[in-house]
């Protein structure tokens, strides 16, 4: 059904754990050939990173299938990527539509912070050592691919959405959506290298909901 | 009599072409439904045979160039623009695509100078109407760096500790023949995933975005989208005798060579 309540109000909350029980590939391990002492000797790229304990999947963006409630008013929220040690961080960010993003490095090298949008650049943007951040407003939902030319082992993703309705999970594999409105509703998972799965899920007026899903 | 009187014509003709190529003289068209139609035209003649017909960047001629190879003929209704006088990621503005049209890019697409200038708007009138971004979004010029400095040998070496401390060296080699690390290791793609070099900045004839210090300071400013090369706009705001610096330095690399 289609969501009619901003989050935050009146509503649910979705709490849950995305969990991989599969055999985790091992890492790849990148050589770097620039920066070294910033960067390191080499790099340990492990996009599926799956809690020990709980097997909780690190980084999935989970979001609830609806219409637009309401243009995006808080103009004042800024989300950052910032490249530190040669790395994005966060590695996965969710957005809302209508919300600066802004990119920017703690780091004493050159890097570039260079976002796709299927073909199409939103931003590619030069970032020297002590030099300024650059904060774009995403005005498109949809998965923006982040990448830095002169580091090609420094990736990431951002995904944005024209709703309130998503979270990306933590180092647990948890996840928690406030203000989620009465109903059935369609949760979509994403991740990096797992891909996209899709969950059913009946939501009360009031209280917690909690769901765990399990990427096959 | 009459030879010296066609020769002035003819003169006069090479100087109106000439004129042609780098002003707007004529009045551009509305932006109508007849404007778009005259422009599909012009382009099924001139454009069709590398972007393709419905301006995918699919045209037969795609084979000739290369599957494989950058770049590719511009895919105009997904991908960006590369040669704009806009923020990173913006469309172009009108007068760059009539630029881009008139001078064609070297190495790779001709110059469309031959056209009338009405004729040019037409088909950039058709060409818009593949994306339909060009509905919603309304590109803008950044401001590009104030009038030019005279140069000095000051200001060159000015311009090349800039280009140190800006790290051009990483794709574009310390000498600027395009031999960076970074675009010799192979790890400099396009939006297509298809490899690229970084420009020989030794030879500005090749510049696809011109070589005038004009020419090179916009694209200081913009980058290049769909390519790794950024915009520093940020990093020169405020600042815009040092990107005139810049771009004296990169046009000082080919002094006294032959380009």
């Amino acid at each position: 059904m289609p969501l009619t309540s901003l989050a935050g109000e009146t509503g649910a909350t979705l709490v849950g754990r995305v969990v991989f029980r599969g055999t985790v590939p091992p890492p790849e391990v990148v050589t770097v050939t620039r920066d070294p002492k910033t960067c390191g000797e080499t790099r340990t790229i492990q996009p599926l990173v799956v809690h020990p304990s709980t097997r909780g999947i690190q980084n999935a963006v989970v979001s609830i299938e609806g219409e637009n409630t309401s243009p995006n008013t808080d103009t004042t929220k800024t989300t950052a990527i910032t490249n530190t040690q040669c790395a994005f961080s966060p590695h996965v960010e969710a957005i809302r539509v209508g919300t600066p993003l802004e990119v920017r490095s703690h780091d004493p090298v050159l890097h570039n912070t260079h976002i796709m949008t299927g073909k199409r650049t939103f931003l590619n943007v030069a970032l020297v050592p002590g030099g300024h951040p650059v904060a774009k407003v995403i005005k498109m939902p949809g998965l923006y691919h982040v990448q830095c030319d002169a580091h090609v082992f420094m990736q990431g993703s951002v995904v944005a959405f024209d709703h309130p309705y998503y979270a990306v999970t933590e180092a647990q594999g948890d996840f928690r959506i406030v203000g989620v409105p009465a109903g059935r509703h369609q949760v979509t998972v994403w991740h990096e290298t797992l891909g996209a799965l899709h969950h059913e899920v009946t939501v009360p007026a009031q209280g917690d909901v909690s769901i765990t899903i399990e990427f096959p | 009599m009459a030879m010296r009187r066609r020769l002035m014509t003819l003169s006069a003709t090479i100087l109106a072409i000439g004129l042609a190529a780098t002003t707007v003289l004529a009045v551009k068209p509305e932006g109508n439904r007849a404007t778009r139609e005259n422009g599909r035209v012009i382009y099924e003649r001139s454009c069709l045979f590398c972007h393709g017909a419905e301006g995918k960047g699919d045209g037969p001629a795609g084979w000739f160039i290369g599957r494989y190879e950058a770049p590719h003929p511009r895919d105009f209704t997904s991908e960006g623009f590369k040669l704009r006088s806009t923020e990173s990621g913006s469309l172009p503005t009108d007068q760059d695509l009539f630029r881009t049209v008139t001078r064609g890019i070297p190495g790779y697409m001709p110059s469309f100078a031959g056209l009338t200038e009405t004729e040019r708007w037409q088909v950039i009138a058709y060409v818009k109407s593949f994306n339909p971004a060009f509905q919603t979004e309304t590109p803008a010029p950044l401001l590009l760096g104030g009038p030019a400095p005279l140069a000095s040998p000051t200001s060159i070496e000015t311009g090349r500790a800039l280009y140190v401390r800006f790290e051009c060296q990483a794709c574009h080699g310390i000498d600027g023949r395009g031999d960076g690390p970074v675009s010799e290791a192979g790890d400099l793609k396009d939006a297509s995933g298809l490899r690229i070099f970084a420009t020989d900045l030794t030879r500005p004839l090749s510049f696809k975005n011109g070589s005038s210090p004009q020419d090179l300071v916009r694209t200081l400013m913009t980058g290049l989208d769909g390519t790794p090369m950024p915009s520093y706009a940020a990093q020169l705001t405020g600042k815009e005798d040092e990107a005139w610096y810049l771009a004296q330095y990169l046009l000082s690399l080919s002094s006294g060579s032959f380009p």
